[in-house]
């Protein structure tokens, strides 16, 4: 590490690998940061069915480790408890070069034009900070097709082309339907549901140097065994070290960023660790972006006071943190007469967006998918129907006569924001470097519940026209707190200062040279998985970065 | 007998041989799973504990029979009884996260159970990827 750069950029996730690329291309020199290593296949690829993004019983397989990275959960009565990244109420992202795209499923989906306008579509429920986007869909679209093209995007041309103003055709066609697919299109039929192949981030025809998928079916919560899964360690990240001008390390956090006098950041204080030793490096850079997600970023900027912002930067109003959001997801399993399990492939093979607007007396909704390959253990704990005794001859029967024949089905809700859901920084307890931990607090609002209810309906609905002859899956029986690996919101964009943390570029409000550049900016998170959108803006917001320079 | 010696004895395959039990496919022992709890044991006392005092609690129910050697529907009868406590539930857990989950966590010899069920990984280098390496 050097000390100084021009630009430094603190995690190399979904949104920083981008923006470092960018701002490498454009001749800057780039320090890239991650608290995570820096993995590939050969040395993440061990397959442990208990310790990855999807079932974490024992751990995570892309990280944090357990130990020295707690936080404090607040639950919906009040009470605090300290937990660690694989416990309930963690809402965990991944902690490694590429972040959640090194790990990720890969659904590659635009927002819809009414994402963008919320507020102006259906009004502010009390309690809520729903609001719309400080810009429309047609203002993210060019960005939406360069991150479609740069990191590499398969998918249903015509079948999206039917739901989005989109100019150019996805590089790569989609991945193969199976026999789900084919029961659930009958399905889609009869409620006259319009269906489409999940656009997803992953090489189905050889592409940038990298093999195609062979269809391993051991996808989402892992790494990719022929890297045909296209994350930002394998696309931009690469790119960016290929300038000559980007230095990525790895085992870093970033502390603080720090300020002078006027405010005007100054560099980053960053923590490496190596061999138990953590060493305090205060680097310079004329610019900073934060991309450490929704969760880390709201962190770094609230521990970042300044005697100019003693409650943090970009935060005079205390929006830095609020509006704490991700995907409730409806989910049920349907059971079938016959073997619809599709053995090659990621498995998520059809979607529709039928139900993400212009549904009665609710706010929004949700786009419906089948499911990645279920993993069998992850069918025990959550697939087994209600009831069902879970030791003994009918759980083994089950699974043996069943697994093949059940189609999970889910689908992200488009949640209504509440600036009660939260992150602050807790007041007594600090990680293994002494940093105050995040506390996650609030719930999520009453319409996000009367939302996700309603798409489980008609999940239900879609099971019933596609021949299910058993429907099981349930709502949450108590309010919770939304966020997880689609966490968004903390430090939304918007036109005015006194109710956003960030221009509509993504720059902190009061400072010239502060960016954050992840979930952290959307407003409203979509009916979708968030990361083409997360793409879509670095690429954007870095570009005007780089063209006001 | 002392509870803490059932730990490592007949009746703890006693009950993972009835919470996991073979048919016409091989049951939780024929699998090594009864390795993989005792694995988790090892590394949680407070499971094993509870584990150790409600296996006393079966072999007292047993009356004058040894628990292990009973049955297979006498085995299910008491097991019934204890059903929802919760170090049954919790071992119920456990046992088949180490049926199910891939073999290298140990409980699933060469990944029969998925043959079981018909799941088919891909993976090029068989059931749990590539052997783990040292970080690049």
């Amino acid at each position: 590490m050097k000390p100084r750069y021009d630009s430094i950029v603190i995690g190399a996730g979904a949104g920083g690998g981008i923006a470092a690329a960018l701002l490498a291309e454009s001749g800057r020199s780039v320090l890239l940061i991650d608290r995570g290593p820096h993995e590939t296949y050969a040395s993440a690829g061990h397959r442990d069915h208990l310790r990855n993004q999807r079932i974490s019983t024992y751990g995570h397989n892309a990280g944090p480790d357990i130990d020295g990275n707690p936080r404090v959960a607040v639950d919906a009565q009040g009470a605090a408890r300290t937990v660690a990244p694989h416990e309930a109420g963690y809402q965990n992202n991944a902690a490694i070069v590429g972040g959640g795209t090194f790990v990720y499923g890969g659904q590659a989906w635009r927002f819809l034009p009414k994402d963008f306008r919320m507020a102006s579509s259906y009004g502010v429920p009390a309690g809520s900070s729903l609001t719309d986007w400080p810009f429309p869909y047609e203002e993210i679209a060019p960005w939406y097709e360069r991150a479609e093209w740069e990191v590499g995007v398969a998918g249903d041309s015509p079948g999206s082309a039917a739901i989005w103003p989109r100019a150019r055709d996805y590089p790569m066609p989609p991945v193969p339907r199976g026999p789900a697919g084919a029961v659930l299109q009958r399905g889609a039929e009869a409620l006259g549901a319009p269906t489409l192949t999940p656009p997803l981030l992953i090489n189905t025809l050889p592409r940038a140097g990298r093999a195609a998928c062979i269809e391993c079916g051991s996808c989402v919560g892992f790494p990719c065994p022929t890297d045909a899964k296209n994350g930002t360690q394998n696309t931009m990240v690469p790119r960016a070290l290929a300038t000559g001008g980007c230095e990525l390390v790895t085992f870093a956090t970033a502390e603080r960023i720090t300020t002078d006098g006027n405010g005007r950041v100054t560099g980053v204080s960053i923590l490496t660790e190596a061999d138990g030793r953590v060493t305090r490096h205060e680097v310079a850079a004329s610019e900073v972006v934060v991309s450490a997600g929704a969760i880390e970023t709201a962190r770094l900027l609230l521990a970042s006071r300044s005697p100019r912002e003693p409650q943090g930067l970009g935060n005079a109003f205390g929006e830095v943190g609020r509006h704490l959001q991700g995907h409730s997801y409806p989910g049920l399993f349907g059971l079938f007469d016959h073997d619809v399990a599709i053995d090659r492939g990621p498995g998520v093979t059809i979607a529709t967006t039928r139900w993400n607007h212009d549904n009665p007396d609710v706010i929004g909704g949700g786009m419906l998918a089948d499911d990645f390959t279920v993993l069998p253990i992850i069918f025990w704990k959550r697939g087994l129907p209600p009831g069902t005794r879970r030791w003994g001859k009918t759980a083994k029967a089950f699974m043996r006569d069943n697994y093949r024949r059940v189609i999970q089905m889910k689908g992200p809700v488009h949640e209504i924001p509440s600036p009660d859901a939260r992150v602050t920084l807790d007041p007594a307890v600090t990680d293994r470097l002494g940093r105050p931990v995040a506390r996650l607090s609030g719930l999520v609002h009453p319409e996000t519940v009367r939302t996700m209810r309603f798409m489980h309906e008609r999940a239900i609905d879609w099971m019933q026209a596609a021949g299910a002859t058993e429907i099981w899956g349930d709502m949450p029986p108590q309010p919770w707190l939304s966020a997880g690996q689609h966490q968004a919101g903390t430090c939304r964009m918007g036109s005015d200062p006194g109710d956003s943390v960030t221009d509509p570029l993504g720059k902190v409000w009061g400072h010239d040279n502060l960016w954050v550049c992840d979930a952290s900016l959307h407003p409203t998170n979509g009916g979708f998985n968030p990361v083409l959108t997360v793409m879509a803006l670095a690429f954007r917001n870095t570009a005007h970065m780089v063209a006001a320079a | 007998m002392t509870a803490a010696s059932d730990l490592d004895g007949p009746v703890l395959r006693a009950v993972i041989d009835r919470i996991i039990p073979a048919d016409d496919d091989p049951g939780a022992l024929e699998l090594g799973t009864d390795g993989y709890v005792l694995h988790r044991m090892a590394l949680e006392p407070a499971f094993a504990a509870a584990v150790a005092d409600g296996l006393a609690i079966l072999r007292r129910l047993a009356g004058n029979e040894p628990f292990e050697t009973l049955p297979p529907d006498r085995r299910d009868a008491l097991l019934l009884g204890i059903e929802t406590e919760p170090w049954f539930a919790r071992l119920v857990e456990v046992v088949a996260e180490g049926f199910w989950a891939d073999p290298d966590n140990g409980g699933n010899r060469d990944a029969r159970s998925w043959a079981i069920i018909g799941y088919l990984h891909g993976l090029p280098e068989g059931p749990s990827g590539p052997p783990e390496q040292a970080r690049p």
